[in-house]
């Protein structure tokens, strides 16, 4: 228990960024004056991922890798990494996830840019290559597009903004910071204990599955109930990158893992692969994870 | 054997807050003045939309009013149905861009309102920025939700998990104000 219990105080600051709000608490007995330029610079991280990773901005670093098809392209150490961790996460996967899956999402209607409401158009068909077709040289720091391809680093993008943000705050030992339904939590909430971390129930809004007690872990929940595409009827924004359909063995999937990064790829790739799979692939990545199914049967993964 | 994937995600994260990659962007400046410092109470603070690199000067958004001072919305525009005004700009945009002035627009959602500001020059959307705010803290619609049916335990809940919550009501007033420019 911190001694001096009376004066801490939660300051919380929120924002939008990747087209969703993210929030930030601070649990200390500093007044927020002092805090709130770190978190400044913890949020800042989400724009500057944003503006790198972006499929919904042909200027982008990420997309103008297509003005330079067949060619090396020396990119930043940000883009860099997180497309050879969508790499590594699709050759583990054997494809279920593969980041190239961006045009066929643009044409699914994930193609609004909600900064502007613009419509983006890539002008790359929905069929035209698979991760095969990037390459990667580290040593180089190159990536290599074989084939025009969208990379849509999406599931990725937002849980490396958490963790970068985590670096940032780092002379905090009390915080959670929460986009969108991800989050990493530090510490201990107000009242000295574990981070009371609630997992939306798939099928009941407002409800939760569970409350997990954290501390120094991030979660993430995928699930088919939130984002749709513009005029589609019940298809989620998660797709087979084989089958390019809809998943609709599993509700949602949250994982708890040591970065957000993971966890959140590693709950997108387990939506994917189903409930047998997935629980399986979540095992041997030696994470914790909670499976919900579309019937609200919930597996639990040592959580 | 392969390397997991938590301890490649790790050592990327490292990689790139070693870089430093924001040391050389603007983006703090993005942030600046828009996190209100307020006494208590839940508050909301908007940044202003990243620019594309190497883009103009970033505007920073009017304060976000604070949600303890917030005046209730007296008469707010009338909200177009958000696709309809959605289309009409779009089509506009198809057409050859949008009138030149500045917009304003009131997206709504069951999370509370958002205002927004939009700057068209050369008949092309200059900026978008977000004037006030009452969006509530998501956690404030949980805490008083009946939580005994499917929940396991009591205790209150410090945050929430779940797919990704898109920013609708931003969108809804972005388009709306888009509407006007047309």
């Amino acid at each position: 228990m911190p001694s001096a219990l009376h004066v801490r105080t939660k300051h919380e600051f929120a924002t939008i960024s990747m087209d969703t709000w993210v929030n930030v608490q601070v649990v200390a007995d500093s007044p927020r004056e002092t805090i709130e330029p770190t978190v400044q610079r913890a949020l800042a991280w989400f724009e500057t991922v944003e503006r790198i990773c972006t499929r919904f901005d042909p200027t982008s670093e990420v997309m103008q890798l297509l003005g330079h098809v067949g060619c090396p392209v020396r990119v930043s150490t940000l883009l860099f990494e997180v497309a050879a961790f969508a790499h590594d996460l699709a050759k583990q996967t054997n494809g279920a996830f593969d980041p190239t899956i961006g045009a066929t999402m643009e044409q699914l209607g994930f193609a609004t840019n909600y900064r502007t409401g613009e419509i983006v158009n890539s002008h790359v068909g929905a069929e035209s290559g698979d991760f095969h077709d990037v390459r990667l040289d580290r040593r180089a720091r190159t990536i290599l597009l074989r084939r025009p391809v969208v990379l849509d680093l999406n599931a990725l993008a937002k849980g490396l903004a958490i963790d970068l943000a985590v670096q940032e705050l780092q002379s905090y030992p009390d915080f959670c910071i929460e986009a969108g339904g991800d989050l990493y939590v530090r510490g201990h909430n107000m009242t000295g204990e574990n981070w009371h971390v609630g997992i939306q129930h798939p099928r009941a809004e407002g409800l939760l599955a569970r409350t997990l007690h954290l501390s120094e872990v991030a979660v993430c929940t995928s699930g088919d109930y939130e984002r749709r595409a513009p005029g589609a009827g019940a298809e989620g924004h998660i797709l087979d990158a084989r089958t390019r359909q809809p998943v609709l063995d599993l509700a949602s999937v949250t994982v708890v893992a040591p970065t957000a990064m993971a966890a959140d790829g590693l709950s997108t790739a387990a939506m994917i692969l189903g409930r047998e799979r997935g629980l399986e692939f979540l095992e041997d990545q030696g994470v914790g994870g909670l499976l919900v199914t579309p019937d609200g049967a919930i597996t639990s993964l040592g959580l | 054997m392969h390397r997991g994937l938590v301890a490649l995600s790790a050592s990327a994260v490292a990689a790139i807050y070693m870089a430093g990659y924001l040391r050389t962007q603007s983006a703090d400046a993005s942030i600046g003045a828009a996190a209100l410092p307020t006494a208590q109470s839940v508050q909301v603070a908007a940044a202003a939309p990243a620019a594309p690199p190497a883009a103009r000067a970033i505007t920073l958004p009017t304060p976000v009013v604070p949600f303890t001072q917030r005046p209730r919305p007296g008469a707010p525009p009338t909200a177009a149905p958000a696709l309809q005004s959605q289309a009409a700009a779009a089509a506009q945009q198809a057409k050859g861009g949008f009138k030149d002035g500045t917009y304003t627009g009131q997206g709504s959602s069951r999370r509370g309102d958002v205002w927004v500001s939009i700057q068209v020059q050369s008949g092309r959307i200059a900026n978008v920025s977000i004037t006030r705010s009452t969006l509530q803290y998501p956690l404030r619609d949980i805490a008083g939700l009946p939580n005994q049916v499917v929940q396991r335990q009591s205790a209150q809940v410090d945050i929430v998990s779940r797919a990704t919550y898109s920013s609708q009501a931003f969108r809804q007033a972005v388009s709306q104000a888009l509407s006007k420019a047309a």
